[in-house]
């Protein structure tokens, strides 16, 4: 049998306080779509950096052909034929469809300067082996997201690319779009590109890939036919343990109402906004993306200063006009962008804690160091985060556990409602559910939880009630109980209630 | 330091309740942090060996004391300047400042004025400036290098103006033991200051709201705003202390010469921030501390000291202080991109 075209084996690599892979091995065939799979801080892209030269291992081999290379940079990547479509696309949006293709292998015309002509023909071949149809003088920085996506694609296959490396494509990308992009895929696939795919979306990975291979812990657990295996079995490789699909909601009795919401306005952002959150409910906040339901969040919050409206906590009027003011009032924010409003990713899980109540920490102005460390201590236990001490920098945890840190400063103010926004975008499949979990035994001991979600599964699942929200407005509310999939999205695309 | 504590993770993982024990020890930094701490301190005891073979006046006790009253004055600048770089700010004003406070206290005593009044005036001129500075950057949201070098020219001008270009004279004779005064008749106050403001400042970074503000202003001030601390006010003070500072050292040099021009401060914007990147503070904020500045401070000393001592002439001292100021920020930026 002959050596598979590329295979890693014993891959390891480490960083401070984490080691990122532990003997990991991996092989690609040619012509087969390989899916990658695992948690946030699994491992993956740690793996997919060393095989594009963008990290060196700390050991291991990668053999192409059978033949052992050494991979040190991105250049020699390409050289060797593997070639990355990066999620964040590195794009230059101010140049054409065709500059970026080629950008940096332009071909020549006899006095040394760039061939346009040629360039734009070669391009269009390109796109053409594609199956898109794009003018390949297009500005970049004009195009949609998926169109980018396709511009990307186009550049790794222009290189003569053998192993094309797919990190999460159709993140970003809307139903149609991803079926395009499947299809391209398949297409390389037909030509012999090997292909690694990695993807959270177990719809893609049934559909798409010929084999899987589940990292957890920077370990290797698995290689498997898709064909031979279930999603459950899937599931349970990638988590190491059985998770609940969908815990059932327990029916319980809204509490006193914690939060009043009348008339708030702010023009531009917010329509005449009313509603009522109880103690010990999860409200889901549900709507399409710019429907204003962040900004809802950022007025309650203090960040924004609406024109017009009362806000009531415990029956006391609360006029916030900054972040600090609401925080006083018991108001606690885990926002939409962890690592850009969330934490301070260089500094440690202890001053990220302590940060929303440096106040009640000190005597004087002066940091109580014991409490602070204590505080942070008892919080890391509570919500089982997973780190090594709480000198540990931030932002050398997985997503699932920054979101804890997030989540355990407010908690730390024992705030009387806590928002949420988006609370597990960009986290696994497994952080996910326990960040469920949390939110429930949170919601179970009295607190009241505004949540702001475009996870639709996570909305009805979590939710006890339903505020969905259209330009502005709230359009509707809905008893989670019998809220449907097609009912909020009614009512988030203004249409009304259906049914 | 504690000794590192491998990481519980990998096996807790499967398990159903992974709860792994909070402990309180495994602190760990980015690999490169020690480096950053010790570079300073590596480049000042090559120095300090390299100048006692060169030289025999070089680790004289005399000699040490010089070198420290030389670069105090700078170092109390620098101190400020620090404060300003960890909320990833700069002030190039602070060169005039110091021209302007000295001239402030000295009019001030002309008029009459006593001795404390007079340095209170100076002192406030460099409040005022510092307000200014601060207004300027955070409500317009410009570039605090080219604000603050406007705000510079604007300070010496006025310097300028207020002495007809000339050289003033302090009036108060008691005034000169600021500058020239002794603690058991060979510790200069001023040195005394610096390395006191140095620790306090220290400390205050270390330990206090303001402090923790301060580094978060220069990590992630919209996750510190956020999180409710006060980033803008805490900012302004930044660029008050700073300028404060800065005219400290204008009035403690006016006491040390009784005389003063508006040019006194002449090329201390920069050579501050030399020092404080020297030390190990970083440019882009959130990194660093004003004990690493009194290292960056007396690097540049010794150095000039050896220069000195060694009769190099002055053109090939600013070539000595260009080439380790470039060889910093570019070790300083090559450790910010890994």
């Amino acid at each position: 049998m002959s050596a598979p075209p590329l295979q890693l084996t014993g891959i390891s690599k480490g960083f401070p306080g984490v080691q990122a892979l532990s003997d990991v091995q991996f092989d690609l065939r040619a012509g087969e779509v390989h899916a990658l799979m695992g948690e946030n801080g699994a491992g993956k892209s740690t793996l997919i950096k060393i095989l594009c030269g963008a990290q060196p291992p700390d050991s291991g081999q990668i053999l192409i052909d059978g033949a052992p290379v050494t991979i040190g940079s991105p250049v020699v990547a390409g050289k060797l034929g593997i070639s990355p479509v990066h999620q964040e696309l590195s794009l230059e949006p101010y140049l054409s469809i065709a500059e970026n293709i080629y950008l940096g292998r332009q071909p020549l015309n006899r006095f040394g300067l760039i061939d346009r002509r040629q360039m734009h023909v070669a391009a269009r071949k390109v796109l053409e082996e594609l199956g898109v149809v794009l003018d390949p003088h297009a500005i970049v920085g004009r195009l949609s997201i998926a169109e980018r996506q396709v511009v990307a694609i186009a550049r790794a296959v222009s290189t003569r690319a053998r192993f094309i490396i797919f990190d999460e494509p159709t993140s970003s990308l809307t139903r149609r779009e991803s079926d395009l992009l499947m299809q391209m895929i398949r297409r390389l696939r037909d030509q012999g590109v090997g292909i690694i795919y990695i993807s959270h979306r177990m719809e893609e990975i049934f559909d798409l890939c010929d084999r899987v291979t589940v990292l957890r812990d920077g370990r290797f657990v698995a290689t498997r036919d898709v064909a031979d295996i279930t999603l459950d079995e899937l599931v349970r490789m990638i988590v190491g343990r059985n998770i609940a699909a969908v815990a059932p909601r327990p029916q319980t009795e809204p509490g006193q109402v914690v939060l009043e919401v009348r008339g708030l306005s702010k023009r531009g952002l917010l329509k005449d906004i009313s509603f009522d959150l109880h103690r010990g409910e999860i409200l889901g906040l549900s709507g399409l993306v710019g429907a204003g339901r962040t900004e809802l969040a950022r007025a309650l919050f203090g960040d924004i200063v609406p024109d017009s409206g009362k806000i009531r906590i415990d029956g006391a009027p609360v006029n916030s006009r900054t972040p600090r003011q609401a925080i006083a009032a018991g108001i606690g924010l885990v926002p939409e962008d962890r690592k850009e409003q969330g934490l301070v990713l260089a500094q440690s899980v202890m001053a990220n804690i302590g940060m929303p109540q440096l106040g009640f920490l000190s005597r004087f102005g002066v940091i109580g160091a014991r409490r602070e460390r204590q505080l942070a201590e008892r919080y890391v236990q509570d919500l089982a985060i997973r780190t090594p001490g709480v000198d540990q920098n931030v932002m050398y945890l997985s997503g699932g556990n920054q979101q804890r840190v997030v989540i355990a400063k407010w908690l730390a103010t024992k705030p009387k409602i806590l928002i949420v926004d988006e609370p597990t975008r960009g986290v696994d499949i497994g952080a996910k559910a326990e960040l469920h979990m949390l939110l429930r035994d949170l919601a179970a001991g009295g607190m009241a939880i505004l949540m702001i979600s475009s996870d639709m599964p996570e909305v009805l699942s979590v939710s006890d009630r339903i505020l969905v929200m259209h330009q502005g407005r709230i359009a509707g509310e809905l008893p989670a109980a019998n809220a449907t999939q097609e009912a909020v999205m009614s009512f988030a695309m203004g249409l009304g209630s259906r049914g | 330091m504690k000794t590192q504590e491998s990481e519980p993770s990998g096996q807790t993982h499967g398990h159903p309740n992974p709860v792994p024990p909070a402990k309180s020890g495994g602190r760990k930094r980015h690999w490169s942090e020690p480096l950053r701490n010790h570079t300073a301190v590596l480049l000042l005891i090559v120095l300090v060996i390299a100048g006692s073979f060169l030289s025999d006046v070089f680790l004289t006790p005399r000699n040490i004391l010089n070198i420290l009253w030389a670069v105090s004055l700078l170092g109390i600048v620098a101190l400020g300047q620090t404060v300003l770089l960890l909320t990833a700010r700069f002030d190039m004003s602070v060169a005039g400042v110091v021209g302007l406070a000295g001239i402030v206290t000295v009019l001030a005593q002309i008029n009459g004025f006593g001795l404390y009044a007079s340095i209170a005036f100076g002192l406030g001129s460099g409040v005022l400036v510092g307000l200014c500075n601060g207004a300027l950057v955070l409500a317009t949201g410009a570039n605090p290098f080219l604000v603050t070098l406007g705000v510079n020219l604007l300070v010496y001008s006025l310097a300028l103006s207020l002495t007809e270009s000339k050289t003033l004279s302090a009036t108060i004779p008691e005034f000169t033991v600021l500058g020239r005064g002794q603690l058991f008749g060979f510790l200069h106050y001023s040195v005394i200051l610096f390395i006191a403001l140095a620790l306090i400042l220290e400390f205050a970074l270390r330990r206090t709201i303001l402090g923790r503000t301060i580094y978060v202003s220069g990590l992630n001030e919209v996750a510190g705003g956020l999180s409710g601390l006060r980033i803008q006010i805490t900012k302004m003070s930044a660029f008050v202390l700073c300028s404060t500072l800065a005219a400290l050292t204008g009035i403690i040099m006016t006491s040390r010469t009784t005389s003063t021009v508006a040019s006194a401060g002449f090329g201390m914007e920069f050579d501050s921030i030399i020092a404080a990147v020297l030390g190990g503070t970083s440019l882009f904020g959130g990194r660093g501390g004003t004990l690493r500045t009194i290292v960056g401070v007396v690097v540049l000393g010794v150095m000039n000291n050896l220069l000195v001592l060694l009769n190099v002439p002055s053109e090939a001292q600013q070539i000595a202080k260009g080439l380790v100021f470039l060889a910093v920020v570019l070790a300083d930026s090559a450790l910010r991109r890994s």
